[in-house]
């Protein structure tokens, strides 16, 4: 924690600055308090087995807070300008979108048309205090502060965030997206996002993280810890496609927290791009809580360099009658590692349920390493249940056939690595949503055949 | 062969190992430019190994000899480089690339041909369907995953189709009729057919007579044991076909023990 102020303080002044109603800075302080009192994670401890808690403290940098700047509506065309990413058609066919620079000024837009029908899509500070009652009854309830050590921390000190609210009925048709971006040098940033469907709702969001390439000092990436946290309530007969794209700089440490609570006959797509940050840990987790809920959760994770990444999923069958199905593919270059764990939970109530899981992981180095192990808690035995793992070399002879029609190694293998992707992403139906994952994945690529 | 024809395609003394085991033992071949030649031998004659240490192959190590193709040296250059320069081989089991469409991976090969790097692709999507109507190809072909889950005879269809739109001067075709049924050994054939041209050669590889029914050759070798024992027209073949390989076994014995050398030439 930074020399200038005490945790507490920081707290204050959040909830000060914010405006914010006493329940919430009330939370935050008992949110701190949880984050300061409890250890750091004990390594024996199976989340912990393959990452160093010591490296998310925040001690060493500044823990960005709100300027004063609220949440700004503006017109789509104003937001086009803000970022190159954003000036070209990226922004065609959305139904809105929000930007956020360092948790703060978060510019947004929503289309008409579903303002009117009351979707409410904009930074959590503004809606706290336009819809304070719709806050207090959804926020930290999936994530809550007895979550873990680091999730409290992001409720203790979150600012901007992302709201998004679609009321019972309202289907919109087109993706939202959110961009948090964090270019402070020996900064801490803690964006959160909350997402609410209430009873037949649907919509698809992209919650992507990012920093300016060379926003740092000398020109180089900023040096970030970021402790992000992503809850949704997802009502009856409601669908969710939410996609997370972590495309950090390469001097971030990461730790995310990801959980969503499917209801009866309710859908939820879950989908990571991963891509970005030199230390990096996921939890995530989805929970089916109706009779019918399904829930699909995919990956794809390519890293290189130093890179860590350690990720944990968990689907968790609480009701009968439940359905999950997770693809999580990971491609590794240099010296890049990676831990997979991931866990199928069947409660004893939830007979008559279907639960798939697949990790593949494919290695370019002989120097990256990857881990994948699969976690079993059957409790009920009418149940269908399989999973699967492996870990291995690209195929010689595969890159073989592709260079002896003419592609150089570099392509040969970028062709390999699309194609083992490939199949995850397209299980995304939404074509334009599709193509925009894939131009994350493809920009991360391109980087690397031209080198 | 006439007088005025020029090679394309040249091996000398081509010596090679695998693990340290020396496969080819001294290779010797001249193909001239719009030649078909066939190299027929049994399973385990070298053959194969032929095919892909003509192609690069890295698990191939070359002890001696040379390869030179349009006059230039092939050892030195990868696999890629051979390709873009006009070398294709057909393979005999070709590698599925899951999650790759056909379309995509033909577009992929002919960019990397161009300086460019572009290929139109109104033009490309013309060509290719102009090419998989040739060859008999459903047009759904274009959008499966390479290989993926294809029957031996759609592999092997697949692999005449990457010639058709990579347009090689040189094609090697290793057991291209190898698991065919007859009417798929006709389209095959047929399209090597429409392929053969004066400026482009071929090399088929097979240890069968049946596709020289349809692929005339103006030059058949048998190779035996890594090396060319016998150069013939295609009466050789034919004369394998009726009588097997064991006649060159026992003439090539006989020249050893009359000669007291202990190699053989055809």
């Amino acid at each position: 924690m930074s020399t200038l102020m005490s945790g507490a303080e920081a707290v204050r002044t959040i909830a000060q600055v914010g405006n914010e109603p006493d329940w919430l800075g009330h939370w935050r302080l008992q949110a701190w308090e949880s984050y300061e009192g409890a250890p750091l994670p004990d390594r024996v401890a199976h989340l912990w087995r393959y990452s160093e808690p010591e490296k998310f403290l925040i001690d060493k940098v500044e823990p960005l807070l709100p300027d004063g700047s609220t949440g700004q509506a503006v017109d789509p065309t104003i937001v086009r300008t803000l970022s190159d990413k954003f000036a070209s058609e990226a922004t065609q066919g959305l139904a809105g979108l929000l930007i956020q620079q360092d948790m703060r000024a978060p510019k947004f837009s929503l289309e008409e048309e579903w303002r009117e029908a009351g979707v409410i899509f904009c930074d959590l500070s503004s809606a706290v205090e336009q819809y304070p009652q719709i806050l207090e009854k959804h926020l930290g309830k999936q994530v809550s502060i007895e979550e873990s050590k680091f999730a409290a921390l992001n409720a203790a000190l979150f600012s901007g965030g992302v709201f998004l609210y679609v009321p019972s009925g309202v289907e919109i048709n087109a993706p939202l997206h959110a961009v948090h971006q964090s270019n402070q040098d020996l900064a801490a940033i803690f964006p959160r996002t909350l997402v609410v469907l209430e009873e037949g709702a649907s919509a698809i969001l992209i919650d992507e993280y990012g920093n300016t390439p060379d926003a740092g000092s000398n020109g180089a990436a900023p040096r970030v810890i970021a402790h992000a946290v992503t809850e949704a309530s997802i009502d009856k007969n409601s669908q969710l496609q939410y996609f997370n794209v972590q495309n950090w700089g390469a001097r971030t440490r990461s730790h995310y927290t990801q959980k969503i609570h499917v209801g009866r006959d309710a859908q939820a797509v879950s989908g990571g791009i991963v891509l970005g940050g030199i230390y990096n840990k996921a939890d995530i987790r989805t929970e089916l809580l109706g009779a019918n809920a399904y829930s699909e959760m995919i990956g794809v994770l390519l890293g290189d360099s130093l890179q860590h990444f350690d990720n944990h999923t968990e689907h968790v069958h609480v009701h009968s009658h439940t359905y999950s199905d997770l693809d999580f593919k990971v491609v590794l270059e240099d010296e890049a590692r990676s831990a997979y764990t991931g866990l199928i939970r069947i409660d004893l109530e939830a007979a008559d349920s279907e639960a798939y899981q697949e990790n593949r992981n494919l290695l370019l180095d002989k120097q990256c390493r990857a881990e994948s192990i699969p976690e079993l808690e059957i409790l009920n035995e009418d149940v269908r249940c399989t999973h699967g793992a492996t870990v291995g070399p690209i195929d010689e002879e595969q890159v073989f056939y592709l260079m002896t029609r003419g592609l150089p190694r570099r392509a040969a293998e970028r062709a390999i690595v699309e194609g083992f992707f490939a199949p995850v992403l397209d299980r995304i139906e939404d074509k334009a949503m599709h193509g925009r994952l894939w131009n994350y994945v493809r920009g991360k690529l391109e980087t690397k055949t031209n080198r | 062969m006439s007088d005025n024809s020029h090679p394309l395609f040249e091996v000398q003394n081509l010596k090679v190992a695998i693990d340290g085991n020396e496969i080819l033992r001294g290779v010797d071949l001249t193909i001239n430019e719009g030649e078909i030649h066939a190299i027929m031998g049994r399973n385990g004659s070298g053959k194969s190994t032929m095919a892909y240490v003509l192609m690069g192959h890295p698990h191939y190590e070359v002890l001696d000899g040379s390869v030179k193709y349009k006059g230039l040296d092939m050892l030195d250059l990868d696999t890629d480089e051979r390709a873009r320069l006009g070398m294709f081989l057909a393979f005999q089991y070709p590698m599925s690339i899951p999650g790759v469409t056909v379309a995509k991976f033909l577009h992929s090969a002919l960019k990397a041909r161009e300086e460019s790097g572009e290929v139109a692709v109104r033009e490309f999507r013309t060509n290719l369907n102009e090419a998989m109507n040739l060859l008999g190809v459903d047009s759904s072909f274009a959008s499966r995953y390479v290989n993926d889950g294809f029957s031996g005879g759609e592999k092997k269809r697949l692999e005449i189709l990457q010639m058709f739109m990579l347009e090689p001067d040189f094609c090697i075709l290793d057991e291209t009729d190898s698991g065919l049924d007859i009417d798929a050994l006709k389209t095959v054939a047929e399209g090597v057919n429409a392929m053969r041209s004066e400026q482009r050669s071929m090399l088929l590889i097979t240890h069968y007579q049946r596709v020289l029914n349809y692929v005339k050759p103006d030059v058949v070798h048998v190779m035996m044991d890594g090396k060319i024992v016998r150069t013939g027209g295609i009466e050789l073949a034919e004369t394998l076909e009726e009588n097997g390989y064991e006649w060159i076994e026992q003439e090539l014995f006989q020249n050893t023990e009359a000669t007291g050398i202990g190699t053989a030439e055809a």
